[in-house]
């Protein structure tokens, strides 16, 4: 059966020279025809604008803006109260630019202290955060340019803040309310 | 009088000889506006591509359509990358993005006489290496294959 088999195989092997001229005679052409060929070519210029832009959120996406709070029960002086938000917690921190690599500079405005309404207030230098993934902690200083970051990088997910309530000023009872503002800028 | 009769047809069809063309692009330039959508993404603006192909003027069987690269979207010495060019389209087109050194193809289909149209989408996406206006050349190739 094996025998059969090759003696088979060896006897159409003879034809196979001939055979391949008569077809590389007739099919070179056809080959080259097979890839293809060009009858018209139309050319389209492309024009991509990248306009140069810097993104920056604190806390929730959207509109909302996160409220974070500290419950405080003990007197002054007996240790920092942790913060507790209104959305994620710790606070995400994102901010990105193009282009991706430009240096950009994170700054707050905590110039106005937190209030209650009566005339009594806190200083912002009374809370401070823990930053991750690339911001570093501090504590806010109450003036209305604080640089809180800078880099060429983006602040991505893993970027947050965890604020702390200082204690060591006596005050009112009462519920003081201040808000932070932030602000990206590339120079 | 025969004898003027076959240049006064000649001139008069030679108009519609010359308007006669196998592949059709409209526009021939696309301008897409890259935009944030989100931290880490930008996509562009569409931008709408109509190609136009009669194969009553093609031999053959088959005809194809490729996108081939001609010159990079360059802007200042920065290059965009071919490959966060993308598209998409309809059959007998299909969705693709470009590669810098090579032929894609956008579509194929039978020589039978007909008219084959078709519009792709464009979009950019990826991030822009600078804000910058980049500008390229992209050749739409049609081949007939047998």
């Amino acid at each position: 059966m094996g025998e059969s088999a090759r003696i088979s195989i060896l006897a159409r092997c003879r034809h196979v020279p001939a055979l391949g001229l008569l077809m590389g005679l007739f099919c070179l052409p056809m080959d080259l025809y097979a890839q293809g060929r060009v009858v018209a070519q139309e050319p389209l210029d492309i024009v991509i604008m990248a306009a140069s832009h810097l993104s920056l959120r604190i806390g929730t996406t959207g509109g909302t803006i996160d409220r974070v709070s500290f419950t405080v029960a003990q007197l002054p002086g007996s240790g920092a109260v942790a913060g507790v938000s209104s959305g994620a917690y710790p606070v995400p921190v994102r901010a990105s630019s193009t282009p991706s690599g430009a240096t950009k500079v994170l700054t707050a405005d905590s110039s106005t202290p937190l209030n209650d309404g009566f005339g009594h207030t806190i200083p912002f230098t009374q809370i401070s955060w823990t930053g991750a993934g690339g911001v570093p902690s501090g504590t806010f200083t109450g003036s209305s340019n604080q640089q809180i970051w800078t880099g060429t990088a983006s602040l991505g997910s893993g970027a947050t803040m965890s604020f702390f309530y200082a204690n060591t000023v006596y005050v009112p009872p009462g519920t003081y309310s201040g808000r932070v503002t932030y602000t990206l800028s590339s120079p | 009088m025969m004898r003027w009769i076959l240049p006064i047809l000649c001139v008069c069809l030679l108009p519609f000889a010359a308007d006669a063309k196998q592949l059709e692009v409209f526009p021939n330039a696309l301008t897409l506006e890259l935009k944030p959508v989100d931290f880490d993404q930008v996509e562009s603006t569409p931008g709408f591509l109509q190609i136009r192909i009669d194969t009553k003027l093609l031999r053959g069987s088959r005809w194809r359509v490729s996108l081939e690269l001609a010159l990079p979207l360059t802007s200042a010495g920065r290059t965009f990358r071919a490959e966060s060019l993308s598209w998409t389209a309809q059959p007998p087109f299909v969705s693709r993005n470009l590669l810098p050194n090579q032929r894609v193809i956008v579509g194929e289909g039978p020589i039978d006489g007909r008219t084959v149209e078709g519009r792709l989408v464009w979009r950019a996406g990826g991030g822009a290496p600078s804000a910058a206006m980049f500008r390229g050349r992209v050749m739409v190739i049609l081949e007939e294959l047998p």
